[in-house]
């Protein structure tokens, strides 16, 4: 169980970098997938950082509650970028992970089955691709028994099969287990999360499942770039097709582009013309949910005005209801 | 922990012999520069030669080429945050580290001193019998000392402060003063039969250079401990 009062934090920073900021966050969850839409510098991951202990909140109250039979909660944190301990081979980081838990070590296979990736088990750690890698600490992860497991950007780099396999894992693990998940999709956190929140500029917002997924009308395709985002909006703007067109920066150089207009098929291939145009690869391609973007510009709006409680109903308002008849006393 | 945490770190240098290349080379100029000073000073060549380029060259650039082969370019934090993505704890994985980089540059700072000894001994120097032991012993100390220092150095600014304690060293390690007396230089170079550092005597030298690295190792901790 995780339970956050008023915290304020700061993570990350410095030159050329933005630092992650969470701002008087209230938030309290036992079981199950939540899942926490935003980016980095909205505070994703101070928010993780904060409840893996890494950082310590400027204010508020952190309290994360683990199993009664464990003398400290156990809380496994997986960023974004794969960090492995280099020069071992798979199999011995499974061994090497139960024996910091102080474990016996299980067999390396069915850790690794879990995200169908048995076949690295004799691979060296620094052999291993950037998707292969996440898919072994997320593994690892799984394995650990976690009281509270922490995962940023939890399907990014990985290959179709160990996405499909990770999200079935996750659910399962929320039957037990308090998951926290950060994605800057907001279809993926539908899809993963039993609650869905959002976190713009340090500040968490819980939007209706209904806003999430319709949002306003017209179609957005969201589109994953390594990197040249720039270009890449650059040309979007230039299609007629696209009504908006904007950049979320990511780590490093990768970036979430979201395109809108009014008509799905023009936005995917005006989506496909810019990408040859600016010579970018697309690694991922999502549509109709509201891009993040939108969904920050809602949640920083100001709130509208509420009438006074004196003023009169206005005429054409349908009279109030009336009350429906006592119950007949029973004799 | 501590143990697995090592054994960990121990794996990956023992697989990654590359990482051995610049250690070794500073070893082998040891030897040569022993070589050349037994034919140049052929009465006191040892003598010449541990307080001279032994002590003030070879061990400090040994303790920081072990020191960058075990937590490699980016510093304590990166070099420790795969064990950490597993469940370490980052200041036992950074002790943990540092304690194999200690041991390693003390056992070749031994072997530096102690093979410069009986290399460049000469007819004026101190008995064999027992100036090798003793040189093995201050360089084991010396090395150890140093490592230390660049572990702390590499726990902080993404271990660019090691190079910077570097060079450090060599220019205010044997200045009086308050900078000078918390370096290695002047304690390791007054026990390799240099000059006495501040006026202290070559046993308070010794007992120096291990509360220097007990300070640096405690520093490793503070500056590696979870924040939360």
């Amino acid at each position: 169980m995780i339970r956050l009062e008023g915290v304020s934090a700061r993570a990350g920073g410095g030159f050329r970098k933005a630092a992650s900021v969470l701002s008087e966050v209230t938030l309290a969850w036992e079981e199950g997938v939540i899942a926490v839409v935003g980016t980095p510098a909205d505070g994703t991951t101070a928010l993780l950082e904060v409840l893996a202990g890494a950082v310590a909140p400027k204010r508020g109250r952190v309290q994360i509650t683990g199993r009664p039979d464990r003398a400290r909660p156990r809380v496994v944190h997986v960023r974004a970028a794969p960090e492995l301990p280099a020069a071992h081979r798979v199999e011995e980081l499974v061994a090497l992970a139960a024996a910091l838990r102080a474990e016996p070590a299980p067999p390396a296979e069915p850790v690794l089955a879990r995200l169908e990736i048995a076949h690295l088990a004799k691979r060296a750690s620094s052999s291993l691709t950037r998707g292969e890698a996440r898919a072994v600490q997320l593994a690892l992860a799984l394995g650990a028994s976690a009281d509270v497991l922490l995962v940023e950007e939890p399907l990014s780099s990985l290959e179709p099969p160990a996405a499909a396999r990770l999200a079935a894992e996750l659910r399962a693990a929320g039957a037990t287990t308090c998951v926290v998940v950060t994605t800057a999709s907001v279809r993926e956190a539908l899809d993963l999360g039993d609650r869905v929140l959002l976190l713009v500029a340090g500040r968490v917002h819980e939007p209706a499942e209904a806003l999430l997924r319709h949002g306003e009308s017209g179609a957005t395709l969201r589109v994953v770039i390594g990197e040249g985002a720039a270009a890449f909006v650059a040309a979007l703007r230039a299609e007629p097709a696209i009504v908006v067109a904007e950049g979320v920066p990511h780590a490093g150089e990768a970036a979430s582009v979201h395109a809108s207009g009014p008509d799905l098929v023009l936005v995917a291939e005006a989506v496909m013309r810019a990408a040859v145009a600016a010579g970018v690869s697309p690694s991922a391609l999502e549509t109709d949910v509201v891009p993040l973007h939108a969904l920050r510009a809602m949640a920083l709006a100001p709130p509208a005005p509420v009438p006074a409680p004196s003023q009169p109903p206005a005429p054409s308002q349908p009279p109030a209801p009336s009350q429906p008849p006592a119950p007949p006393e029973a004799s | 922990m501590i143990g697995v945490l090592a054994r960990a770190v121990a794996l990956r240098l023992v697989r990654t012999p590359r990482a051995w290349l610049a250690p070794a080379a500073w070893l082998a100029l040891a030897l040569v520069l022993a070589v050349a000073t037994r034919a140049t000073h052929g009465a006191h060549g040892a003598s010449d030669i541990l307080p001279g380029s032994v002590g003030s060259l070879v061990l400090p650039l040994l303790a920081y080429a072990v020191v960058s082969a075990v937590v490699g370019e980016g510093g304590m934090r990166r070099a420790t945050s795969g064990v950490v993505a597993l469940g370490a704890d980052p200041a036992a994985a950074a002790l943990s580290a540092s304690g194999v980089a200690i041991g390693a540059s003390a056992a070749l700072g031994a072997l530096a001193a102690a093979l410069g000894a009986l290399l460049a001994h000469g007819p004026s120097d101190p008995s064999l019998v027992l100036d090798v032991p003793l040189s093995f012993g201050v360089g084991a100390l010396g090395g150890a000392a140093y490592a230390a220092l660049f572990c702390a150095g590499a726990s902080v600014m993404g271990g660019a402060l090691r190079g910077i304690l570097l060079v450090a060293d060599f220019v205010l390690g044997t200045e009086a003063g308050p900078l000078g007396a918390l370096l290695p230089r002047a304690h390791l170079l007054a026990l390799l039969g240099g000059d006495k550092a501040f006026d202290l005597s070559r046993r308070v030298s010794s007992v120096a250079l291990v509360a220097l690295a007990l300070v640096y190792l405690a520093l490793v901790a503070r500056l590696t401990r979870r924040k939360g």
